[in-house]
């Protein structure tokens, strides 16, 4: 049982990267675009984060520098992708091989860093201590002890829940990826909504780089991302675009990162147990895969 | 119009050509005359997969080549593939630019080099960590696994003591590792054998992050381990294991760092480092690159000094004093043979 619990609240602090950025790429992918980019915007923030803390030693400072950071990448993938219309699909992967080669330069011209960049002036943000979780038993003992961003991606939640079917924003939004002729039709500002969806998305996967880079340890690393917005995008495809099911899905492939961690002394071959995530993921797109593709009339990247 | 353009483009990529190959053809002439002279010796190092600043292996490598730099007056040059897929790509350029020794710290580039090595006799070329066959092939072994025995031996002693730090008493260490590998795991293997021959009973967890470059998860495997009572928790996989030190950090306990001195990482919270001397190596190399001959195998164990513990500067005075002199102890048995610590490499 205490096992479970230990396995549960490590599946927060594992699924909140995760969680963040596919939360935010809900939008663009409600509003029809493809956002590859959530790695590079992630990483973009944990490195941005971890300079603005280092510099500046205030950790506000670190995250507001982290989300703009992250916009400033938004806009640069929305005027290539939607004002251009160039593929989105190459834009975002340009974005995320640009953010890859410009971090390293940075660290090592500016910080004469390469690889890693650790000081102990980097301020990361600590685990917070709940006082009314404090009292729950079981949930206590899950929830409670968590860094702030944990918090964040689950207060995102309801807040994408509720922009996207409960405020008009959230109905434009789903207009335009719907059918984006339609919504041209009656006069709705397309690429404005593109752009916001896209943004939204941003700030998100700015949190979420945060959390990586200066909650679960305080350095920064080369690539320290290492792949969480592609198993971000596959949390939102499964979770078919609803921010219930990609939290959902985001949970899980936590889950089955942590349940690997845990399982790793057992004595089964360790290649087997460490396959555990991605078959994961991969099972679980097949089954969603399958239950989709019924009553579909097109094909397209659109119908993923 | 069109076809105007057409030729305009025609002549331009044309006269690109020209003075490309041109370029090319002047610089191997060049190349060649550096050589024949014997001025300066030219030696290039291809770094494994995670680059540099590692502040581990290939920044050790990169400590012996300045060394080369500022000592033989050596021209040196560090290339840092992003993947091991590279490395025939790299070998080969390094080669064809006219480097006499050509150092690759990848164990990956292993087959390439079989190939390309064969294709450029006046290159010298130098892998670690295994053996490559060929007229033009130094392969440099270390003996990680007598300085991971004494690191699971002093593991296993420190691991019972309750006085220091936040330590529990009980007989559990751990492990992390980059890959399930026999590169990795003939550290494990090293840091079983030394645990289990302070005292059988010792338990060693064992983890995986199947990533150099993802501390992350390198600290939520060191913390599930240490909810599992190990307490010292020794990190053989690169930018994680930065991570893995932060983990032991925060609960208070000790890592044991790899390849280079990582003492200083967290003061007071890594035991002590089982430093691979790459430095020593690559320097070692290149001084037989100045002097034209080669071996074709160089192994360095604990007693050339090519693998040792650190000096366990910070944490010398924590700790008692018996469990080091038992671990010099150990170390003298290594070397005079008394003590064989298995390579599974070598299996």
């Amino acid at each position: 049982m205490d096992e479970l619990l230990l396995i549960l609240h490590s599946t927060f602090r594992m699924s909140t990267p995760i969680a963040l950025a596919a939360i935010g790429g809900i939008f663009a992918h409600r509003a029809g675009v493809l956002n590859v980019a959530l790695e590079g915007m992630m990483l973009i923030g944990a490195f941005v984060g971890v300079m603005a803390s280092f510099l500046t030693g205030s950790v506000i400072i670190a995250i507001i520098a982290a989300i703009l950071s992250a916009i400033i990448l938004g806009y640069i993938f929305s005027f290539f992708g939607i004002t251009m219309k160039g593929n989105v699909i190459i834009t975002g992967l340009a974005i995320n091989t640009i953010v890859l080669g410009l971090t390293a330069y940075i660290l090592q011209i500016f910080f004469g860093q390469r690889g890693v960049f650790s000081n102990p002036k980097i301020v990361g943000l600590k685990p917070l201590d709940i006082p009314i979780l404090r009292d729950i038993p079981i949930i206590g003992d899950i929830l409670n002890h968590h860094t702030p961003m944990v918090y964040i991606s689950l207060i995102s939640l309801f807040v994408a829940h509720f922009t996207l079917y409960h405020t008009k924003l959230g109905l434009y939004i789903r207009t335009v990826g719907e059918k984006e002729e339609a919504a041209h039709s009656v006069g709705l500002p397309v690429n404005r909504l593109k752009y916001t969806a896209v943004l939204i998305g941003a700030v998100l996967c700015g949190l979420g780089g945060i959390n990586i880079a200066l909650e679960n340890v305080t350095m920064f690393v080369e690539n320290m991302t290492t792949g969480r917005g592609f198993i971000a995008l596959a949390a939102i495809f499964s979770g078919q675009g609803t921010p219930i099911g990609t939290f959902v899905f985001s949970f899980l492939f936590g889950f089955a990162d942590a349940l690997q961690i845990r399982l790793q002394d057992i004595d089964i071959p360790g290649a087997y147990i460490q396959m555990i995530p991605f078959l994961f993921i991969v099972v679980v797109l097949t089954i969603v895969g399958i239950f989709t593709v019924r009553g579909k009339t097109s094909r397209g990247f659109k119908n993923e | 119009m069109a076809i105007p353009f057409n030729k305009r483009v025609f002549a331009v990529m044309t006269l690109i050509l020209v003075l490309l190959l041109a370029a090319c053809s002047s610089s191997e002439s060049s190349g060649g005359s550096d050589s024949s002279s014997g001025e300066k010796v030219k030696i290039a190092m291809i770094t494994s997969e995670g680059g540099l600043g590692d502040r581990s292996y290939n920044d050790s490598g990169n400590e012996g080549l300045k060394k080369a730099s500022d000592e033989l007056g050596a021209e040196v040059k560090v290339v840092e593939p992003q993947d091991v897929s590279e490395g025939e790509k790299y070998l080969t350029q390094l080669a064809q630019s006219g480097f006499d020794l050509v150092i690759t710290l990848d164990l990956g580039h292993e087959k390439v080099l079989k190939e390309i090595a064969p294709q450029y006799p006046d290159t010298q070329f130098a892998i670690f960590n295994t053996v490559v066959e060929g007229d033009n092939i130094t392969s440099v072994l270390f003996h990680e696994h007598e300085g991971s025995f004494l690191a699971g031996a002093l593991a296993a002693l420190v691991t019972q003591d309750e006085s220091v730090n936040n330590l529990n008493g009980e007989k559990v260490i751990s492990f992390v590792g980059g890959v399930d590998s026999p590169g990795i795991n003939k550290f494990l293997v090293g840091y079983e054998e030394g645990a289990k021959h302070i005292d059988p009973e010792t338990k060693v967890i064992v983890g995986y992050s199947n990533s150099f470059s993802d501390p992350s998860k390198g600290k939520e495997i060191t913390l599930s381990q240490i909810e599992q009572k190990a307490d010292v928790i020794y990190q053989v996989a690169g930018a994680t294991g930065e991570g893995v030190i932060d983990g032991a950090k925060t609960k208070d306990v000790f890592a044991i760092g790899v390849d280079s001195d990582q003492d200083y990482i967290a003061e007071g919270n890594v035991l002590t480092s089982v430093m691979k001397r790459v430095d020593v190596a690559v320097f070692e190399l290149s001084k037989a690159a100045q002097g034209g001959s080669y071996e074709s195998i160089i192994e360095l164990g604990l007693k050339e000094n090519g693998v040792q513990l650190s000096e366990m500067k910070f944490t010398k005075d924590m700790i008692n004093p018996d469990h080091i002199a038992k671990v010099e102890e150990i170390k003298e048995q290594i070397i005079n043979g008394e003590i064989e610590v298995t390579d599974v490499t070598k299996q």
